[in-house]
């Protein structure tokens, strides 16, 4: 089996949010990456799949050559390979396109994140699977797959959805699939030894253009009333709150 | 401590994952019970974090000695100085030995499970009547041919209620003329007995262990007998060593806690961060760790290029951080307040673990005495390692 998993480079999830240049750049000094959360357990649920079952895993990160610590770390989870597209990833629809790209030379199962954690638009996967021509699921919270048949439990509005369907196809993975993998000794001291290829993009004109950042207003001072006191928070809630 | 390349890196990260994963919740239980997480072996030995630097012939990963500063400072930064002192008695103490002098048999029968977390090993060498003193030793072999006759007492040794053997260091002749045997918990004659209500290292075991007519087979002599006294002085090197980036990096928690708490807690209309006397304390901790770490850098670099010939650098390195550890977490309790003095900060559980570097693996005074034999009366490396055997595992 050929599994393709997409990962991000992102700011680790701790990371102190701050913009230079007139709030245009996000301002990266001091900030630790790391494999998107939701693309680590796709990661790691695809290392399993391939224990199972054989077959290999392929990482490919859109991504400038600061991507590269990060793609090295998933070599050290067990991927067999990577692929780096080297550009700046500023736009979901030029990010699909150049995974759709990759894509193309085939492979059985395409795992992604159900979200980036930067930009969290969550769209990725379901524009790789249009430009595929394929089915695209997300999110994914079980994955098994048998022959040419995957069996996938997906979160829906207040349950689980249990589905099948047949390989390829592309799903956004998250939570319980697997367990993040921690690297081992063996997979760090090979990671440098595994093909990590760069590839250059393909068209594709990026159709976003960032204005500027805001942070969210800062959280203000916690008001604690006291339990006999209901009637007081309800005039809160309405008068200051504005919520009900 | 140096610019990381990639596979020092990921190690690094991957032990952060780990701790953060398997240790950091469950510090202040196993803290609490005051019981060594023995589990904890069998974890870091799948992810190949023992022996991170030993050859892969012996089931090590053959990385340099950097892997294993890289772990001791993790785990030391992790603030769980009792498990942390347990996988260095583990790891460190008697493991090297075995790898540098081992017979191959002896290699596979105890070094290759010990570097998977399969079982856990200690180095006896302190008595009750003899510490620093190391010449001063009773626990005494006697050659009855096809093997030794064990007897004996050891005290404060590492691991040796929860481990499976250990590296005895045996007297079987006069002076200096000690054997190093690998003696397994589990014989007939063998006993430990818990030492409890430590000041610190809540988290590590800590046994007296007793030898009676235990019989000793001479396939586990390590390395050649009567020769135990210079494979230890060898190996002390490395364990001083890593002492030295234990004690900075448990200082190195305890500060980056200071300067947080500083920033943060309000006092006198603003944060004691902005008050001149906590300011110059904090200036004062950071240069105190800033030379630790330089110190331990050197030593390290050293020890890397010449081996445990790096005697009186290592020396000075570990007198020195072990000293000044203790300095800057007693000012970061200071500046806690009342908080540095309860559990809930941590920095108290700092303060108590670190105590023990001015004291194990040789304490600060017998450390001065060895420098002090360097400088005054000139002696020379070559001339003490002369009958040691060449080759210690990252020399
Ligand atoms: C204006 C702008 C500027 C940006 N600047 C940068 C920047 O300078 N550097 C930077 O790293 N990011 C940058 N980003 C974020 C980056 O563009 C996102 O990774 C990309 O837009 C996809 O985000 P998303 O939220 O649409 O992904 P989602 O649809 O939420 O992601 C779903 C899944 O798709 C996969 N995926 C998403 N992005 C990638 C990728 N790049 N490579 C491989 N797989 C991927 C992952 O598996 C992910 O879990 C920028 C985004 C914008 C809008
Ligand atoms: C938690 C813990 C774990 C330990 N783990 C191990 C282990 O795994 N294996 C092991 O073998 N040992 C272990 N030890 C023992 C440790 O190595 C000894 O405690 C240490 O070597 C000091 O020996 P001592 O306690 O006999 O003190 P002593 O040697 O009696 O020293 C008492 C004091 O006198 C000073 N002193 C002694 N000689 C001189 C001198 N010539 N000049 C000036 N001052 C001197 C010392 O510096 C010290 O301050 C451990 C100890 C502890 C507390």
């Amino acid at each position: 089996m050929k599994i393709l998993v997409c990962i991000t480079h992102v700011p680790d999830t701790t990371s102190k949010i701050a913009f230079t240049d007139n709030n245009t750049k996000f301002d990266s000094s001091g900030v630790q990456y790391i494999i998107g959360p939701y693309d680590d357990y796709a990661l790691a649920r695809a290392v399993e799949l391939k224990e199972a079952h054989g077959g290999s895993v392929t990482v490919l990160n859109v991504g400038t050559a600061e991507s590269e610590p990060t793609i090295r770390k998933a070599l050290a989870i067990g991927a067999d390979e990577a692929i780096r597209v080297n550009a700046e990833p500023t736009d979901s629809f030029f990010v699909a396109s150049q995974i759709a790209e990759v894509a193309k030379e085939g492979y059985d199962l395409i795992l992604m994140g159900r979200e980036s954690i930067d930009f969290n638009s969550g769209v990725v996967h379901a524009l790789v699977g249009e430009m595929l021509g394929i089915v695209s699921v997300s999110p994914v919270m079980r994955l098994e797959v048998e022959g040419n048949t995957a069996t996938m439990d997906r979160e829906i509005e207040g349950g689980k959805q249990t589905i099948q369907i047949d390989l390829p196809f592309v799903a956004g993975c998250q939570e319980p699939i697997a367990e993040w993998k921690i690297p081992n000794m063996r997979g760090i001291m090979t990671a440098r030894t595994k093909p990590l290829n760069v590839v250059e993009p393909v068209g594709g004109e990026k159709q976003v253009k960032l204005v500027d950042y805001e942070l969210p207003a800062a959280k203000g001072a916690v008001k604690i009333v006291a339990q006999e006191e209901v009637n007081e928070l309800v005039k809160m809630l309405q008068n200051e709150a504005k919520v009900l | 401590m140096k610019n990381f390349n990639e596979e020092q890196q990921l190690l690094r990260d991957a032990l952060r994952q780990f701790i953060a994963k398997e240790i950091t919740p469950n510090v202040q239980e196993w803290e609490d019970k005051e019981e060594c997480p023995k589990h904890l072996f069998k974890l870091m030995g799948e992810q190949g974090f023992i022996g991170a630097n030993f050859p892969e012939e012996v089931g090590g990963s053959g990385m340099d000695f950097w892997a294993s500063v890289i772990i001791m400072a993790e785990l030391s930064y992790a603030n769980i100085g009792g498990f942390t002192g347990s996988y260095y008695a583990h790891s460190f103490l008697p493991l090297p030995l075995l790898n540098a002098i081992g017979t191959t048999e002896q290699q596979e029968k105890y070094l290759r499970p010990a570097l998977m977390g399969d079982q856990i090993a200690s180095l006896a060498i302190t008595e009750p009547e003899a510490g620093s003193d190391v010449k001063g030793i009773k626990t005494h072999g006697e050659d009855k041919g096809d093997y030794f006759l064990l007897n004996g007492a050891k005290t404060f040794i590492t691991n040796a209620n929860i481990g499976d053997f250990m590296v005895v260091v045996t007297r079987t002749g006069e002076g200096h003329r000690m054997t190093l045997l690998l003696v397994e918990n589990q014989w007939e004659g063998v006993s430990t007995s818990p030492i409890d209500k430590k000041l610190g290292w809540h988290t590590s075991d800590t046994a007296q262990v007793f030898f009676d007519n235990v019989k000793v087979p001479k396939a586990n002599v390590l390395g050649e007998a009567h020769k135990g006294f210079y494979y230890l002085m060898n190996n002390i090197q490395e364990e001083r060593l890593l002492m030295s980036v234990m004690a900075t990096y448990s200082a190195q928690y305890a500060y980056d806690q200071a300067l947080q708490y500083v920033r943060e807690r309000k006092a006198f209309g603003g944060t004691l961060g902005e008050l001149q006397v906590i300011r110059h304390k904090i200036a004062h901790m950071a240069t105190q760790l800033e030379a630790c770490r330089a110190m331990a850098r050197s030593a390290i670099e050293s020890f890397i290029e010449i081996g445990p010939k790096a005697t009186e650098l290592i020396t000075m390195s570990k007198v020195f951080t072990a000293e000044e550890s203790m300095k800057i977490i007693n000012q970061a309790i200071q500046v806690h307040g009342g908080n540095g003095y309860v559990e809930t900060y941590g920095i108290a559980r700092a303060w108590r673990d670190t105590r023990l570097f001015s004291i194990g693996a040789g304490s600060s005074e017998i450390m001065y005495e060895i420098i002090s034999k360097f400088e005054i009366d000139r002696i020379k490396h070559e001339k003490q390692f002369v009958e040691s055997r060449k080759g210690n595992v990252t020399a």
